[in-house]
């Protein structure tokens, strides 16, 4: 399963603090198995946000989700609760919802997903993709899942990434 | 990706706009004439004003609950929709003007992938530009991003924006929402699509395509089509070209005195030969109707309606108004209390392929040169300022509009003052 996503640190938390992005909005986040040794603690991810409202959407989308709430950095207590979850001894795995290098995720992407996605636009498109054309997938995160934007011929195809993984 | 962004309680919003106060307070809108109920607050909508509900029948409730009224003022709510609309134009490259109070955007190509943040940033900027409250829905097709709007006023009211983003938000939001409140499902629809046991939208995609497209045809195909996220109904960047043009109005009050009516229809008429210069189109027939008021039943009923064919398409005034009359004095019949009457220029044609007539006995070089001069005055100096004379200045028909608030932001004599 790929983990494209950065692990949280204090620092990052720092800089959320110094750029004002107070809102971050939690979630469970499953896609680090098999990244690290323990396995049992909880994964966590996390999104930044500078306004309370666009905090909120995201929350009513994953509002069924156990882990979903909003952080407020500005409120000590939860400052402290975040702090806490990156301790080594926390029982979270804490991920911000970031890629550090998208060029590079996305060459990761199209060297090991590939057929994959070949077989994903057999099964679910009409497109006859020829053989010396070539797409290029572009990565997006929304809500806090990975996405595949797919163009061809005018067309936009927007796949959730764990669907390419399934073919 | 389509963004349907949808002016809450537009034209409540926009007389609260100039009139702070009201805020918080029960607004309705009236129809021409003050008829009915046609725009709500959600304030007036929590103390049981139905939308269409006529002005007589909630007087009691009007004035109990302090419920602020006001009457149509479309010169108004046209102005701050341009506004709107101009903010719009700010954030994306294309969108499609869907009616005077929501917009689609074309959300395709964009350099940024965050939607959201395009979402909350169209609001935002909306409000503060303008003052209008909107509500934006995010979706893959017309149809979605519509429900999506839908869906947000009713279950994300606080953050005003939804974005169908995956699958499960996307089922959330058709599972929510009834088979007859989706864009394009009519009411004969949506109870023949109950007997058949579809109850939401969410039932409707699970039905069998051949089925759809027997009992619903291709409209209901591409219909379905859209609900599965698949784009089937075109932009329509431009408006498209009218294939008829209806004016006309009810009275303010009830005429019975030929002259009267025949201003009113002159006026009709003109309005018509306007519009069709302006979507450069001329007509062959004149259609005119007038009628009584229908709901008073206990005076002597009269309805009558009448075609003029044109001896050559014309879009020329003079000529517009000479056959609405001629057609009028057909059809008028005096002893009759009269409610309404109106001009509908049908037949139309392209300005430049007009069929000339061998017996045409006028100068249409000239009379061009006549009509785009006095449009170019009008647009200038204002509406109507260079008129026909049989259009008249009277204006018995006038509407009613008893609580007509100011021409704030298009009537110079009209601006707010402030006083510091």
């Amino acid at each position: 399963m790929l983990q494209p996503f950065e692990p949280m640190k204090l620092g990052y938390i720092q800089k959320l603090v110094k750029l004002k992005k107070h809102f971050l909005v939690s979630q469970t986040y499953n896609r680090y198995a098999g990244c690290f040794s323990d396995e049992d603690k909880i994964g966590v991810l996390f999104s930044e946000y500078d306004a309370e409202g666009q905090a909120q959407i995201h929350l009513n989308a994953v509002r069924h989700d156990k882990y979903a709430s909003i952080i407020d950095l500005r409120k000590p207590k939860h400052y402290k609760r975040i702090v806490e979850m990156m301790q080594p001894r926390s029982e979270y795995f804490a991920f911000w919802a970031v890629v550090s290098n998208t060029a590079d995720l996305e060459k990761r992407i199209n060297l090991t997903y590939k057929d994959n996605m070949k077989a994903y636009i057999t099964k679910h498109t009409t497109w006859r993709i020829g053989g010396e054309e070539t797409i290029r997938p572009a990565i997006a995160v929304i809500f806090g899942e990975l996405f595949i934007t797919l163009k061809y011929a005018g067309q936009t195809l927007k796949v959730a990434f764990s669907d390419i993984e399934k073919v | 990706m389509y963004a349907l962004v949808d002016c809450n309680n537009f034209y409540c919003s926009c007389e609260r706009v100039f009139n702070p106060k009201l805020e918080g307070k029960p607004v309705v809108v009236l129809s021409n004439n003050d008829g009915c109920a046609i725009a709500r607050s959600e304030e007036a909508k929590k103390i049981g004003i139905v939308m269409g509900t006529p002005a007589y029948l909630m007087e009691d409730l009007l004035k109990a609950h302090q419920v602020a009224v006001f009457s149509s003022n479309y010169t108004l709510y046209g102005d701050m929709s341009d506004r709107v609309m101009k903010t719009f134009a700010s954030f994306v490259p294309r969108f499609e003007i869907y009616s005077i109070d929501e917009a689609f955007l074309d959300l395709h190509d964009l350099p940024y992938h965050d939607l959201l943040k395009l979402g909350t940033a169209v609001r935002k900027t909306v409000q503060q530009n303008t003052g209008i409250p909107v509500t934006v829905g995010i979706a893959p097709t017309k149809t979605l991003a519509k429900m999506a709007n839908r869906y947000a006023k009713k279950k994300h009211k606080n953050t005003g924006v939804f974005w169908a983003a995956n699958e499960r938000l996307t089922s959330e939001m058709l599972e929510c929402t009834d088979v007859g409140d989706v864009w394009g499902i009519g009411h004969q629809y949506a109870l023949f699509l109950k007997r058949n046991g579809f109850n939401t939208a969410a039932d409707f995609i699970k039905a069998p395509d051949e089925w759809v497209r027997v009992n619903m045809s291709v409209v209901g195909q591409r219909m379905l089509n859209e609900l599965r996220g698949v784009p089937s109904i075109a932009w329509e960047f431009e408006a498209t070209t009218k294939k008829n043009i209806c004016t006309s109005r009810s009275f303010g009050k009830l005429l019975t005195k030929k002259e009267d009516i025949q201003e009113a229809l002159c006026n009709h008429a003109a309005a018509c030969a306007l519009k069709l210069r302006q979507q450069k189109t001329c007509c062959n027939t004149v259609h005119v109707f007038i009628n009584t008021n229908p709901h008073k039943t206990n005076e002597p009923q009269y309805a009558r309606t009448i075609n003029v064919a044109l001896q050559s398409s014309s879009n020329n005034t003079s000529e517009i108004i000479k056959a609405a009359i001629q057609g009028f004095n057909v059809i008028f019949s005096p002893g009759y209390r009269f409610m309404k009457c109106g001009v509908i220029v049908m037949d139309l044609v392209p300005e430049a392929q007009v069929q000339v007539s061998l017996f045409d006995g006028a100068d249409r070089s000239k009379n061009k040169i006549v009509m785009t001069t006095m449009d170019k005055l009008n647009r200038s100096l204002g509406k109507e300022m260079v008129r026909f004379a049989i259009q008249g200045f009277e204006k018995k028909f006038k509407l009613r509009a008893d609580h007509l608030s100011q021409k704030y932001t298009t009537d110079i004599n009209q601006v707010l003052k402030i006083k510091i």
